[in-house]
């Protein structure tokens, strides 16, 4: 056989070859489009949960009802989140709070609702990737919240509901709605990526 | 196919070596165009032995069945989960990774990064669970369905694979030792195993026999499947490579397909997750965060990870690095008892592969894939104090299986 004949033999395994291949891939790839396409929410979510994993600091005025404005900063410490306001320190592990004051201080429900609506990135992320993986995230709408672009969340399982509003903007948390039987209330929230800005907020 | 020598053993489940005359007589009639129909894989699969398959495909699975069952009922071991029976039935054959699967057929992939999430996981069980769901079936049971149905027919097309390889009195061991394996309970779960099965086998008996097309195909749907069926490529290259001279040209680009259907596989289920979650790479992304990513250093790590066992009390890696081990011995003995390299190879890729991503964890269930051990298996099992040994531990080990399901994440 001619060298002109083998490459011409060769050439023409290696172009049926690949037609062969180009259709076996067509047709699975349209077999794997009779899956589902994750929601506009879902995805949506995702990124939020992108942006949270960046946030190292919250600082947020937590209204409750019947009780002054309340200012609480959420800074992550060692694998663990810590709530403040002017005498009230709450440690927090994930969505669970494992460190609070003494109950004479102030009411359970009250600790919790503050901790809920301070929107501490590890507590906010926990939640809404639960809803994320449970299905569709719950509750989610687009809206103006206080004047912004938002998107809104539901990221509790049940009662108290809370709800998440985040910037449309840059996916970060503006605010918060707490729903619950004996108390309610809302937060707005400003969240801080780097270290830098929390220093220079911590001294005013 | 001839006569085989006459024996019956019921200890050993094979095929009765009587000839019935009814079967003379048809096959004097049919003459010629009986032997021909002979070669195709439906035919390999004499009829005691569709028997025997069939026996133990049903009593295993009636096994494993029961044992999810009775464990469900039970509560055993903690009250925490106990999903009742009338609600969630067979909830226990659903669990662990059969959760994602459902995910993905009820909600498409979504890749949370930083987080546990479903690219991980291959689209063919979901895609067949939609399937079914479409004809009003849960997907729990149509996932776990699927499997069994799946594994039933992977059985006869393994044992077809087999006896092209193996004596049929090996062959047909090799299919009942494969249905009360301890693992093989994961035949049974919502697990793509199942259904991988029958598609790796028909990808290699086809490969075996020179249908190429219908090879690509099998091997493009394993790959869908699990991974493991990218490890196809190396018998397919190998049998190919034997037959190449005496190839038309045609047949050879049909094999050629064939050998690079699974890698051809993982490239349009990356194409498809760059479409679905915006990145090509989430497969690899989602493994990294469940503990999974190929890198040199891989092995020292899944050391690590065992040696570190006691301190976590995740004593499934011993379970796991055990059964490592009994492939491994296995493999060496189908190399020893003549099996071709290639599967001998293919098989220790399967095994051993995956312990370079880090960890030694659900090797044990990678391992069933590995056709050159369960083989091995069959060779042992022709030593009778050994046949009995794998007949009777085998079961044992397979409820044992079933009901410490639920004491890891259950």
């Amino acid at each position: 056989m001619t060298p002109a004949r083998r490459l011409s033999r060769g050439a023409a395994v290696a172009g049926v070859t690949l037609v062969l291949s180009v259709i076996l891939a067509a047709v699975g790839f349209g077999a794997l489009n009779a899956l589902p396409t994750a929601s506009r929410a879902d995805r949506v979510a995702v990124r939020v949960l992108q942006e949270l994993a960046r946030i190292r600091r919250t600082a947020s005025e937590i209204h409750l009802a019947g009780r002054r404005p309340i200012s609480a900063t959420c800074v992550r410490r060692h694998h663990r989140e810590l709530v403040a306001t002017r005498g009230l320190r709450i440690t927090l592990d994930g969505p669970r709070i494992v460190g609070q004051p003494p109950r004479s201080e102030m009411p359970e429900d009250v600790v919790v609702a503050i901790a809920d609506l301070a929107v501490c990135p590890g507590v906010a992320s926990a939640e809404l990737v639960n809803r994320v993986l449970a299905g569709p995230v719950p509750g989610f709408l687009e809206l103006r919240w206080h004047r912004q672009l938002a998107y809104r969340f539901r990221i509790s399982r049940d009662r108290p509901m809370v709800l998440l509003y985040v910037s449309r903007e840059n996916r970060s948390p503006i605010g918060a709605v707490l729903v619950g039987r004996r108390i309610h209330g809302w937060s707005i929230v400003h969240a801080m990526r780097t270290r830098r800005v929390n220093a220079g907020l911590s001294r005013k | 196919m001839g006569v085989p020598p006459p024996t019956s053993s019921a200890l050993t489940g094979e095929a009765p070596a009587v000839v019935r005359p009814v079967r003379l007589e048809i096959r004097r009639r049919v003459g010629a165009s009986w032997h021909k129909a002979q070669s195709t894989a439906l035919n390999t699969v004499k009829t005691p032995a569709v028997r025997q398959i069939l026996i133990w495909w049903a009593a295993s699975r009636v096994i494993v069945v029961v044992s999810a069952v009775a464990v469900q009922a039970s509560g055993w071991p903690s009250r925490g989960w106990s999903p009742s029976l009338s609600r969630y039935p067979l909830e226990l054959l659903a669990t662990w990774d059969g959760r994602w699967y459902r995910t993905i057929a009820h909600r498409g992939y979504l890749l949370i990064p930083g987080h546990q999430s479903d690219p991980a996981f291959f689209p063919l069980l979901p895609i067949l669970e939609r399937v079914v769901h479409a004809a009003g079936v849960s997907l729990t049971i149509g996932g776990i369905v699927l499997a069994n149905l799946g594994f039933l027919a992977g059985a006869f097309i393994f044992y077809a694979l087999s006896k092209e390889l193996l004596p049929e009195r090996d062959a047909l061991r090799t299919v009942i030792y494969l249905t009360i394996f301890p693992v093989s309970y994961v035949f049974s779960m919502a697990y793509p195993e199942g259904i991988v099965l029958p598609a790796m086998a028909a990808a290699a008996l086809c490969a075996i026999r020179g249908r190429w097309l219908v090879c690509a195909a099998c091997v493009f749907v394993a790959t869908l499947g699990r991974p493991e069926g990218v490890v196809l490529v190396i018998p397919i290259a190998a049998i190919l490579a034997k037959k190449w001279h005496r190839l038309p040209l045609a047949d050879r680009a049909k094999g050629l397909t064939a050998a690079l259907a699974g890698p051809l596989a993982i490239l349009t289920f990356m194409g498809y997750l760059w479409s679905a979650t915006g990145d090509a790479f989430a497969w690899n992304k989602a493994e990294r965060i469940w503990g999974r990513s190929f890198q040199l250093r891989g092995l020292y790590s899944a050391g690590v990870e065992l040696m570190a066992m006691p301190r976590h009390h995740n004593y499934w890696l011993l379970r796991d690095a055990v059964f490592v081990a009994v492939y491994v011995v296995l493999l060496l003995v189908a190399l020893r008892a003549r099996i071709p390299w290639y599967w001998v190879l293919a098989g220790a890729v399967t095994v051993l592969l995956p312990l370079w991503s880090g960890s030694v964890q659900s090797d044990a269930r990678f391992g069933l894939l590995s056709f050159a051990a369960i083989w091995g298996l069959a060779v042992v099992g022709r030593h009778r104090a050994a046949d009995w040994f794998v007949r009777i531990a085998g079961p044992a080990l397979l409820v044992a299986a079933v009901v410490t399901i639920p004491l890891r994440f259950p």
